[in-house]
């Protein structure tokens, strides 16, 4: 922070590089404003506004987000991402550490294959790999139900209210392990290999190094991992909502805040309370990942 | 303290000139007013093609199957206003899109289907952005459609009309036929009789349920309860910014312990509707019976099956709890002007005349699978007559029709698919995690007054 500071401070001139510096961010700012910047604000000058069928659009300021504190079905939708979050983010990513470790030390076998065969499914749109889960998941039409036969079995309920939770944290995890395991694998594959050549002079095996070299030197990428899957998690929209067409009772149109959000503003026609909700998952996100990126100041390098 | 005050003035202005921005963009007035400007739909691009190419247009959203052949139709016999069709999503996806033509205040076609339950939602509140097609004459063809359609398209008011009925969705029983006959069981008429029928299925080895009550069903479960003579919304036109609301009723909680105590034998199945899997048993008989609409034959049956002869269901009347039980309706739709219609007169003869002749109507029954509001066709003997290919060559408008005649009409409320979901939860919770119905009911109820106050309306009774 200090360092950047007493950079910044003396000189300030209108020069020839300023002028490149402005040229060559513009087409992002630009994009940014639009995409980015407005859409914020509108949602927000929105959010300011009630509508009602008897009383049409009035300035209301912050009433909206009184009634979002107090609003029972938003705090049963943010309590259920913050279980998601604290079940599934740890998994993927305990998941994707492993793969990772496991493919950098078997490195020349079969690695680009499995590799590739890993990353598949992130590949795959998330609205087709919910599609094909909830194909999967049925009970007439699903492979589950003849494989469990097989032992004599009967396949589990994926679809009904017990079973929905592990169902869809089955559905994400196969969707982004891979896409995590990448980055953690890119990020084994930038450390020098001195160290461990260093290591196993000092008589250190394959599971030591793992564990105290490799581990420690990817913790900054995954914390960049933890923080995507944090927010990506609080944010968990379309995989309920295409199982929901095949289980409406068992997932409510408002079973998470963005799907709260998405039928307030196209199902009941409440536009500016959905703003409202959607600004305040949004404070509420930057708020969790505020706190995560300070408890991890340490390790992250994003401190200074 | 001078900065301050200056803060604060500045974010007055700029509070003032928000709300007045927003008011700004909304139409004071009360009622959907009239236009005639001839030419404004000149440049629409339409799904069909227009056959006389100089005349005015009147543009139109329908999702009716083979609404093709009416448009041609239309259009061919008529030389001074042509349609110009487009298919603007089905349900509630259209509903989406008018609502968001009506905050755009453009974009908006000139006539459009809707379905009886949508209606209230488009002439609720401040505004109404449905043409009161009282002021183009059409009080005049009263008789020309049900008592009950009439009455869906007038809400309970006797001058305003905000649509004009085209079908309807009588509620009647499929009977899987082989099943009943294989084990020897009569097919039951009266509510105690089915759950008789149920047992004894279950007594003599049917491994199927009895039938599936539908949790995540919406206007079902309300032709289950209009058949106790239970009203449960209620809504207005003349007094549109009271809504009733009341699902603490006896009838109500009655109908709901039946079904309730049903799944708790283990007679009935209690599968989401639109679940693949609940129509895979369908159509692999492990259903006896499936208490719906007439359209379910169009939408399901004939989805269930591969070829008509596969299809071992044959219609029958509903149960009913005693002989004063009415005739019920599930679904429906009409056609309505919306307050965007730029030649509002052109508009109102169009939504009226499209399934206006004998040719219409007939090609709306074979091709469309819809089931008439309209009382001539109805009466006819070739109707009744007609067969049904998927109902082993079933003579059925012999039962459907009566029930079609019989049926008073229904009411809905203003925000419809919000009070539909609500309903769906505390249907299920009751057939799926216990609540009693009791409980059930009162909170569902109170859970929507609360609601309906939110949005500004005032709560009356439903008596």
């Amino acid at each position: 922070m200090s360092h950047r500071s007493t950079q910044s401070k003396p000189k300030r001139r209108i020069g020839k590089d300023n002028l490149w510096g402005w040229i060559f961010t513009g087409p992002f700012a630009v994009i940014f404003i639009l995409f980015l910047v407005i859409p914020l604000v509108y949602a927000f000058y929105m959010s300011l506004f009630t509508y009602t069928q008897i009383s049409g659009t009035y300035f209301s300021g912050f009433a909206n987000y009184i009634r979002v504190v107090k609003d029972s079905v938003f705090a049963t939708g943010l309590l259920r991402v913050i279980l998601y979050t604290a079940v599934m983010v740890p998994i993927q990513l305990g998941l994707a550490l492993g793969l990772a470790l496991l493919l950098d030390s078997f490195k020349k076998k079969f690695a680009s294959f499995s590799r590739v065969v890993i990353f598949l499914p992130y590949a795959i749109p998330a609205v087709i790999g919910a599609l094909m889960w909830g194909f999967m998941y049925s009970k007439l039409m699903g492979p589950f139900t003849t494989l469990f036969s097989l032992f004599g079995l009967q396949a589990p309920d994926f679809l009904s209210a017990g079973g929905i939770f592990g169902s869809l944290v089955n559905v994400v995890t196969w969707q982004w392990t891979g896409y995590y395991m990448i980055i953690l694998y890119s990020a084994l594959q930038s450390i020098p290999s001195e160290l461990y050549e260093s290591a196993r002079i000092d008589g250190a095996n394959e599971a030591k190094i793992a564990l105290h070299i490799k581990v420690p030197m990817v913790s900054g990428s995954m914390i960049m991992c933890t923080i995507f899957s944090l927010i990506g998690t609080l944010q968990f929209f379309t995989e309920p909502t295409i199982l929901r067409n095949q289980a409406p009772t068992v997932i409510p149109a408002e079973y998470t805040p963005n799907m709260y959000a998405q039928a307030l503003a196209f199902g009941y026609n409440q536009t500016n309370y959905s703003a409202t909700v959607s600004f305040s998952l949004g404070l509420i996100v930057v708020i969790f990942s505020i706190i995560f990126m300070r408890l991890t100041r340490r390790s992250n390098g994003l401190g200074d | 303290m001078f900065q301050a005050k200056k803060i604060l003035s500045v974010l007055a202005t700029v509070a003032v000139s928000m709300s007045l921005a927003a008011c700004g963009g909304s139409n004071s007035t009360g009622t959907a007013s009239a236009s005639a400007d001839k030419h404004a739909n000149d440049n629409a691009s339409c799904t069909n093609k227009v056959v006389h190419a100089s005349a005015e247009k009147v543009t139109v959203w329908a999702w009716y199957p083979g609404f093709q052949k009416i448009v041609d139709h239309f259009n061919q016999t008529h030389s001074n206003v042509q349609v110009c069709w487009n298919n603007g999503g089905q349900g509630g996806s259209e509903y989406t899109r008018f609502q968001n033509t009506i905050k755009a205040g453009k974009g908006a076609p000139d006539v459009i289907q809707l379905e009886y339950e949508a209606m209230p939602q488009f002439v609720a509140g401040k505004q109404k952005y449905l043409v009161d097609l009282a002021d183009y004459g059409m009080k005049a063809y009263k008789s020309d459609y049900t008592a009950g359609a009439w009455n869906s398209v007038t809400f309970g008011s006797s001058s305003s009309i905000y649509a004009v009925p085209v079908d309807a969705g009588p509620f009647v029983m499929y009977v899987n036929q082989a099943v009943f006959d294989k084990y020897g069981i009569k097919v039951p008429t009266t509510w105690a009789e089915f759950e008789q029928a149920g047992k004894d299925l279950k007594a003599k080895g049917y491994t199927g349920k009895l039938t599936n009550w539908q949790t995540d069903g919406t206007a079902v479960n309300i032709a289950l309860f209009a058949q106790k003579g239970a009203q449960v919304y209620k809504y207005t036109a003349s007094d549109p910014t009271k809504v009733g609301i009341d699902f603490n009723q006896t009838s109500v909680k009655q109908v709901l312990k039946y079904w309730q105590n049903l799944a708790k034998e283990g007679l009935i199945d209690t599968a989401d509707q639109s679940s693949t899997d609940t129509m895979k048993k369908f159509g692999a008989g492990d259903y006896a019976t499936y208490v719906q609409a007439s359209w379910f034959i169009g939408y399901y049956v004939k989805g269930a099956f591969k070829t008509a002869t596969d299809s071992p269901f044959k219609i029958y009347e509903a149960p009913k709890w005693n002989d004063s039980t009415p005739d019920v309706n599930q679904g429906g739709s009409a056609f309505a002007v919306t307050y965007q219609a730029k030649d509002t007169k052109a508009a109102a003869s169009v939504a009226r005349e499209l399934y206006g002749d004998d040719y219409a109507q007939n090609s709306g029954v074979t091709d469309g699978g819809l089931f008439p509001t309209w009382t001539k066709l109805l009466s006819s003997s070739e109707f009744i007559t007609q067969t049904y290919p998927y109902l082993n060559n079933q003579k059925a408008n012999e039962i459907i029709a009566p029930v079609a005649k019989g049926w008073k009409g229904d009411q809905f409320l203003p925000f419809q698919t919000y009070a539909y979901d609500a309903q769906q939860k505390a249907f299920a919770s009751m057939v799926k995690s216990g609540t009693s119905v009791d409980s059930g009911v009162s909170s569902l109820t109170s859970s929507l007054r609360s609601y309906a106050e939110q949005q500004g309306f005032t709560i009356e009774s439903v008596k």
